[in-house]
């Protein structure tokens, strides 16, 4: 289906404007930082575009955190226990 | 699910369909994800996707189709990231989660449980939460899209799945971004995987569901830590009564 590919195309000729940008970045960062920046009125892309990138590092090394600790939680529980764990877990 | 083809049900594993999946996303069309299409070879079992359902109904109603392609511009256009913070898509994301880890520490158990280190377990864990957050994507996302292929994939000339650059008076539009943006931008898109070549507000409504998946990942990974490293000690009494 060239669907996609057609849309994609229109928007692409229908002129993205500064201002279009500059609105999409700050609506969606600021939804998503909005524990981080406070209200600060920093409307700066750059600074939108940087705090982005290090809140997405801090996120990824979370999850490696996160990983690393359920690697050895595996390791170490037995079979039947951790199934029961995390059926309980399910249903807190 | 009205889907004949060989859907194993629970036995089958994640990596499997997750190849099967693949292998019809991959070749179908030549440039873009082709998305009526490979939803139509997009096994699943479970209540997960009722994705599939909802788009081969009606297929060869045209009209229907126009009505459906304009629902779906629509929905695009609005991707809803309330989702990821819903308790449901949370517990749906712990137990595929806990499949798969569950399979990890099966496939680390019966191989070389000494020669695995500590690091490739962990990269492995890392790696099938991954590919559990991108399959509760259902393919929407590109990110998710790129996650599900296999990362390898994008260093190969890929398929493209953007469309071609624009040349004359829209490339200068592109320009009239000062280059610290283009490098913060470029930067971004690195970070969110299959985001690499996008303009920029693309690359926006893909870097804030990512964003927004990933703050879910943690969320249920951290229970699930909670819940496995509380496994010695007594339940917590704030539990209910499950059907144990």
């Amino acid at each position: 289906m060239s669907s996609r590919r057609s849309r994609s195309r229109q928007s692409s000729s229908g002129r993205i404007t500064d201002r279009q940008i500059d609105d999409l970045m700050s609506k969606l960062q600021s939804l998503l930082h909005d524990a981080r920046l406070g209200s600060h009125d920093r409307a700066s892309a750059a600074k939108v575009l940087q705090d982005t990138c290090s809140y997405i590092r801090s996120l990824h090394r979370e999850v490696d955190d996160l990983s690393e600790r359920l690697s050895e939680l595996l390791d170490a529980a037995g079979v039947s226990s951790a199934q029961a764990a995390i059926i309980r877990s399910l249903f807190m | 699910m009205a889907r004949s083809g060989p859907c194993d049900g629970k036995g089958t594993a994640e990596g499997d369909r997750l190849l099967r999946w693949r292998s019809v996303a991959c070749n179908d069309g030549a440039g873009d994800w082709n998305l009526g299409g490979y939803l139509k070879g997009f096994w699943w079992e479970g209540s997960s996707l009722r994705l599939g359902m909802t788009i081969s109904n009606g297929d060869g109603d045209s009209a229907a189709k126009d009505g459906r392609r304009e629902r779906k511009r629509k929905r695009r256009a609005e991707p809803s990231l309330v989702k990821w913070k819903t308790e449901g898509e949370q517990k749906t994301y712990s137990s595929k989660l806990i499949e798969a880890l569950r399979r990890v520490r099966r496939s680390s158990a019966a191989g070389a449980a000494s020669a695995a280190t500590d690091h490739s377990r962990s990269r492995a864990v890392r790696e099938a939460a991954d590919r559990a957050l991108a399959a509760a994507a259902r393919g929407r996302t590109r990110w998710s899209r790129a996650i599900l292929c296999g990362r390898t994939l994008k260093r190969r000339v890929l398929p493209r799945a953007g469309r071609p650059k624009p040349v004359g008076p829209a490339r200068a539009a592109e320009r009239s971004k000062p280059p610290a943006l283009k490098t913060k931008a470029r930067v971004l898109g690195r970070l969110v995987p299959g985001c690499r070549k996008l303009p920029l507000p693309s690359l926006l409504e893909e870097v804030s569901d990512y964003i927004a998946a990933l703050e879910m990942q943690v969320r249920a990974m951290s229970v699930i830590a909670e819940a496995l490293s509380t496994v010695g000690g007594a339940p917590s009494p704030a539990q209910t009564e499950g059907p144990m």
